[in-house]
């Protein structure tokens, strides 16, 4: 009875408007009334701690500042031209550029919705000039970006391999395959929209012109081959591939390019900071959240139910799909992984997924969250960084909720997608 | 009168913006520090090999930095309304249910902000008599645990400001959600 009102008590906060912080703290702390009346003062605030004193988790804060610093220096700006110069000229040249350039961006950063804000001033005008459609080009943008929570480095998959104990180098194997397909199914329906639109190619560069962008670009570049051959060659740890990308990324806009002084740091810095901040407190809270919820044997109890229901590896993956789907329209991606992973990790272990194949599917289904109605926060940074209506930015997303939730089902159901390139990399 | 005008209200809007300066000083300074040092540390030890046992102390000391940064910086994340909340409903009310609602929040705010510093001055004080030392900077580790009420007083502040009318994140067009 106590726990129904636990669990209404955290919707009704949710649905109010309340900080997630209370949304996950305040039942846990009136669990504790209720349920562990003898449970030292302590502890709480140890789980608070233990969230975020983890040194896996020490790679978000430095991919964060490091994304702001690209995003507001020039190096978002430089990988985007390169892009344009190689591939604008194709049938719907500006679209594949859209897709590829925010999985270009993704490679440097682990976060939609920094993607968005990067990307999407420099793409937006380019389309609608070139004849796409606004909707579809603002509908482009914002699902693009997702391919940046797929292609490592990835904050959303460095947090499900602490929860899950996975290691975070194959998470990204894993990760950078799924990201491709993904985008290889927006470029899809690129190639169908360019033609139902009659939107025009970008002229064909010069050699020089290419030239060119690939030396303004090739500093920019060598940020994912720091990054993940630094990881994959056994030099890096995934936190230290973090901790370097933020000197290499800091050296190259101060130092070379020059776009980005003393003062400038500062304010990147600090505001990069705040979001730390608030992405941290979370983990915290939710930390304390699991703590209460594996006590409650709420996993036990989940897990010996859809045993007794034989429904299999299949349907299990299906009932996932669904309750995620439906969770990530409302719930922002951090506080989805906090509450639901530690419940159904355990589960999909017992039915034999392997732990890389499903934090890719629980990664995925976050990404369609993010762009999903009515609360996807890929939309909301849309429509604010580009001052367009978030109704505008609706209106364009459903065919990449469909193609999303097409590629979903393949991820799911062909666990080798996931699962192939961490093999090959032995892990 | 104004409550702007008066001495003690002008002194404490004084003192509420040395804290904040302090606090936008103090998180820019622990995530440049961090980053530089743990990034340093490891070209060192592709430099000098022999040389990285010294460092060992440079992961913990990172983390100690990242406990001092979440939490100094959560008065500021609420301030600016970077706190992460769903607040699509929340934007649609009515005015006044829109007041009614917001000042539940931040009255639930103080309450559980400051109920949760309480338990972190609780766990900060066990561990400082505990004697406790960190692994490798050899200081208490009430240094790392009294972050977390550090981090909560300042949101209990920010909250009881808010509730005072003096401070409004809801005022701000960029409120809504961070990643």
């Amino acid at each position: 009875m106590a726990a129904i009102a636990l669990c209404l008590l955290a919707v009704l906060a949710l649905v109010l408007g309340f900080e997630m912080l209370m949304v996950m703290g305040l039942p846990s702390v009136l669990a504790r009334f209720f349920y562990y009346p003898a449970m030292p003062d302590m502890v709480v605030a140890q789980k608070l701690l233990g969230g975020v004193n983890v040194s896996t988790l020490l790679a978000i804060p430095f991919f964060i500042f490091a994304a702001e610093i690209m995003a507001q220096g020039s190096i978002a700006a430089r990988l985007m031209a390169l892009v344009k110069r190689s591939i604008g000229h194709v049938t719907g040249g500006l679209g594949h550029t859209t897709v590829a350039s925010c999985m270009a961006f993704g490679a440097v950063c682990g976060s939609a919705p920094a993607t968005v804000a990067a990307l999407g001033r420099l793409l937006h005008p380019e389309m609608v000039r070139a004849g796409y459609r606004e909707k579809f080009s603002l509908g482009l943008i914002a699902s693009s970006a997702e391919c940046a929570l797929l292609i490592p480095p990835s904050i959303t998959l460095i947090v499900y391999g602490w929860l899950t104990g996975t290691s975070v180098a194959a998470l990204f194997a894993g990760g950078l395959a799924v990201g491709i397909v993904l985008g290889l199914a927006f470029s899809a329906y690129v190639v169908f929209e360019t033609r139902r639109s009659g939107a025009a190619a970008a002229p064909p560069s010069s050699r020089g012109e290419r030239l060119e962008a690939l030396r303004a670009g090739l500093l920019a570049l060598g940020m994912p081959v720091l990054i993940l051959g630094g990881i994959y060659s056994g030099t890096f740890t995934p936190t230290e591939a973090a901790a370097v990308s933020v000197l290499y990324a800091l050296s190259i806009e101060m130092l070379v390019y020059r776009s980005m002084g003393l003062r400038k740091l500062v304010s990147v810095a600090e505001s990069s900071a705040v979001t730390i901040a608030a992405v941290f407190i979370l983990l915290a809270v939710g930390a304390l959240l699991s703590y209460f919820i594996t006590l409650a044997r709420v996993p036990d109890m989940l897990g010996a139910f859809i045993a007794g229901q034989d429904i299999g590896w299949i349907g299990f993956l299906l009932i996932v799909n669904v309750v995620l789907l439906v969770a990530g329209m409302f719930i922002d991606p951090n506080s989805i992984l906090l509450v639901m992973v530690p419940t159904l990790y355990p589960v999909a272990l017992s039915l034999g997924i392997d732990p890389v194949h499903f934090g890719l599917v629980v990664c995925l289904n976050i990404c369609i969250g993010m762009i999903t109605p009515p609360f996807g926060l890929d939309l909301f940074v849309a429509s604010s960084t580009l001052e367009r209506p978030v109704e505008t930015v609706i209106a364009g997303i459903w065919p990449f909720v469909a193609a999303n939730i097409v590629v979903l089902a393949i991820i799911s159901y062909v666990p080798a997608i996931s699962l192939a390139l961490p093999r090959l990399l032995s892990f | 009168m104004d409550h702007a005008t008066r001495p003690a209200a002008r002194g404490a809007h004084r003192a509420l913006d040395v804290l904040r300066a302090f606090e936008r000083i103090a998180v820019a300074l622990i995530l440049v520090a961090m980053s530089v040092a743990y990034a340093g540390n490891i070209i060192v030890r592709e430099v000098f090999p022999l040389a990285a046992a010294r460092f060992a102390w440079i992961e913990e000391a990172t983390l100690f930095g990242l406990a001092w940064l979440v939490f100094l910086g959560q008065g500021l994340a609420l301030e600016r309304g970077r706190q992460i909340a769903m607040t699509a409903l929340f934007d649609r009310l009515p005015a006044k249910l829109r007041w009614l609602v917001g000042t539940l929040i931040n009255l639930a705010g103080v309450v559980f902000c400051a109920y949760l510093t309480k338990l972190g001055i609780v766990l900060a004080a066990f561990v400082l008599k505990s004697g406790q030392l960190s692994p490798t900077l050899d200081v208490s580790m009430a240094w790392l645990y009294g972050a977390v009420p550090v981090g909560f007083a300042l949101l209990t502040l920010r909250y009881a400001l808010e509730l005072a009318g003096i401070n409004d994140r809801y005022g701000r067009p960029a409120r809504g959600h961070e990643h």
